[in-house]
């Protein structure tokens, strides 16, 4: 509460007093440099800066560059004939001579032969029993249906 | 309120996340309420570095004593507050030598309208009066630097010095005074002996 006989605040003013506010600003550098010596930002907070983002960049680049490569559908080699045949029937080398060949194409017809002979004996006796069930008329045919399954049980059993 | 260049108000919302800890929060109050608080410390102390101290120190009383601070009032009157009371025992220990900040002498002579002696008339008008008010004991002194340089009001002074609004009133109204007269005296007697100097040149 102002008592009447105080000055107010304007009557206390002096402008040759006044001066005494002059020269006091605070620069931008001292500012900054006082702001990070009192209270840092946060690293959260603070702006990431633009090496940042670009090594962000480079990075998934990268990682684009690395998974095409290694999603990529590699060239394959063309697989012969033989060696699928190879694959089913089993491993060659118990076939083949244990000696080493003297050279790799010589091998290579062995290997082709002995596959061959091997498939065909296996395929020999349904071969005959299909081939004469062909020439063979129908009647006969009926009549020989026991002896055609028994074979078949005979050709299940040595498999 | 901590003058004319009165920036927003601290939300009392951030002052409660800071004395959590919060590291954001405090960035955000400093960066608020620094301007101000600096130019407090410059005009009560007129140094630069001191001021930078001054504001160092402010900050981390602040930060210590946050949890007990309530709602009330203002924000940056408590720094004020804070900052004031330390310049207020530096003062009680070493009174400070009367002179112009550095800068102002320039400023002042660079005015284009002015004339060279005028300019330094002016710088040394200014010089007596930063030199009385430092003559003033501690708590006039700094009402004085609050009320003409800070642009505070005498209830604000009043909060920052904890003393009634009619005191600072007095101590103002009296220092005005003193101030005056030990200028001119300041100046009179700058000018006398160098008359009475050139009187006695042989």
């Amino acid at each position: 509460m102002t008592h009447p006989s105080e000055p107010s605040d304007t009557d206390l003013r002096d402008p040759r007093l006044d001066r005494l506010g002059e020269g006091a600003d605070l620069s931008a550098d001292r500012r900054r440099a006082l702001i990070q010596h009192i209270a840092p930002a946060p690293a959260t907070g603070r702006p990431r800066s633009r090496v940042l983002h670009l090594s962000w960049a480079a990075a998934a680049a990268a990682a684009i560059v690395i998974a095409a490569v290694a999603l990529w559908p590699a060239p394959r080699e063309p697989i012969s004939p033989t060696d699928i045949l190879g694959a089913f029937i089993g491993p060659l080398p118990t076939l083949t001579d244990t000696a080493p060949a003297p050279e790799t194409e010589s091998k290579a017809v062995i290997d082709l032969s002995a596959a061959l002979a091997f498939v065909w004996e296996d395929l020999e006796g349904p071969l005959a029993i299909a081939s004469s069930a062909i020439d063979a008329p129908r009647t006969l045919l009926v009549e020989n249906a026991p002896a055609a399954s028994a074979a078949r049980a005979n050709r299940t059993k040595e498999n | 309120m901590l003058g004319k260049h009165m920036a927003e108000a601290v939300a009392w919302n951030t002052v409660r996340q800071a004395a959590r800890g919060d590291a954001g929060a405090r960035h955000r109050l400093v960066a608020q309420t620094l301007d101000d608080l600096w130019r407090l410390a410059m005009r009560l102390t007129r140094r630069s570095h001191d001021a930078d101290d001054i504001v160092q120190e402010t900050y981390a009383r602040a930060f210590a004593t946050l949890d007990g601070l309530e709602a009330n009032g203002r924000f940056e009157g408590y720094l004020a507050r804070i900052a004031t009371n330390l310049v207020l025992e530096r003062w009680r220990k070493k009174r400070p030598a009367g002179a112009v900040p550095p800068g102002l002498s320039d400023q002042a002579a660079l005015e284009p309208w002015q004339h060279v002696a005028d300019a330094e008339d002016d710088r040394r008008r200014l010089a007596a009066v930063w030199q009385a008010v430092g003559e003033l004991d501690p708590k006039p002194r700094a009402a004085v630097l609050l009320f003409y340089a800070q642009g505070e009001s005498c209830e604000a002074i009043g909060r920052i010095l904890d003393a009634p609004a009619g005191t600072v009133k007095t101590w103002l109204h009296r220092s005005r005074h003193s101030i005056r007269q030990r200028a001119d005296a300041l100046l009179a007697e700058q000018t006398a002996p160098r008359g009475a100097g050139l009187g006695d040149v042989p």
